[in-house]
C-alpha cells in the first residue's frame, strides 16, 4: 500500500469510523495504519474540519481532533504548494474543468510529496496526470 | 483547573522549564497561564498494529446523528480563494 494523503472527505470518514457508512473506510484505515503508522493530510483539510467543529461548538470533539492531529502528519500549505496549485488550476481551465481551491491545494500537496490521494470524490482528482487516486469507500 | 502566575513569581529554575516548553525566552513582564484539562481519550491509546483502530481516531464520539450530519454538511462548502463568474 503506497503512502497516501487523505482529502477532507476521507479524513471526515476516518474521524467518524463507527458510522455505518464508514465500514470499508475502517478496514482500509486499519491496513494503512499497520503499514505506515500514521495518516497524512493537508492543513487545508485540518482547517475544514476545525471550522465545521467550531460551527457546531463541538469543543470536546475539537480537543479530540487536536489529539488526533498529534498522531498524524499535517502537511503545510507552502509557496511551493500554491505554485503547483496554480499550474493545476490553469490545466483544469484549459480542459474546461473547474475545481475547488481546496482540492487544488490537496492535489498539489500530494503531487509534491509524491503521495496518492484518498478521497470519496475521485472525479475531483482523476483528471490530473500522474496523480494516483483511490477511494476507501470502495470495496 | 487554571492558574495565572507572573514570571517574577516563578522560581528561576522553573522559568527555564517553562521556556523549554514554549521554545522561546520569556519577557520579564510575561504572565504564564496554566490550564489543566483531562481529555477523555488517552493520547497513546491503541497501538497501530492492533486489530482495532486506536481510540484517538474516534473524534466525533458523543455527537448526535443530527450534529454529525450538520458537521459533514459544512464540509460540502469548500473554500474559495477567488470568485469567478
Amino acid at each position: 500500500m503506497d503512502r497516501c494523503l487523505l482529502d477532507t472527505s476521507t479524513l471526515s470518514d476516518v474521524i467518524d469510523l463507527p458510522a455505518k457508512r464508514s465500514a470499508r473506510v475502517a478496514k482500509w484505515s486499519k491496513s494503512y495504519l499497520r503499514a505506515h503508522g500514521h495518516f497524512a493530510f493537508s492543513d487545508v483539510s485540518s482547517y475544514e474540519i476545525l471550522r465545521g467543529l467550531r460551527k457546531k461548538q463541538a469543543q470536546v470533539q475539537e480537543q479530540r481532533f487536536q489529539v488526533f492531529c498529534r498522531h498524524c502528519e499535517r502537511l503545510p500549505v507552502t509557496a511551493e504548494v500554491f505554485d503547483r496549485a496554480a499550474t493545476l488550476w490553469a490545466q483544469g481551465q484549459q480542459q474546461g474543468i473547474h475545481v475547488d481551491d481546496a482540492d487544488l491545494i490537496i492535489a498539489a500537496t500530494a503531487s509534491i510529496q509524491r503521495l496518492a490521494v484518498v478521497t470519496a470524490n475521485p472525479r475531483h482528482f482523476e483528471w490530473i496526470d500522474g496523480l494516483p487516486v483511490s477511494n476507501w469507500r470502495d470495496p | 483547573m487554571e492558574t495565572t502566575r507572573k514570571l517574577t513569581e516563578i522560581d528561576p529554575q522553573d522559568i527555564a522549564v517553562v521556556e523549554r516548553m514554549f521554545g522561546q525566552r520569556l519577557e520579564a513582564t510575561a504572565n504564564v497561564v496554566l490550564v489543566l484539562r483531562t481529555l477523555d481519550l488517552p493520547v497513546d491509546a491503541g497501538p497501530a498494529d492492533s486489530d482495532e483502530l486506536p481510540a484517538w481516531c474516534n473524534v466525533l464520539e458523543g455527537m448526535s446523528d443530527k450534529d454529525r450530519d450538520e458537521f459533514r454538511a459544512t464540509l460540502d462548502t469548500r473554500i474559495r480563494l477567488a470568485h469567478c463568474d
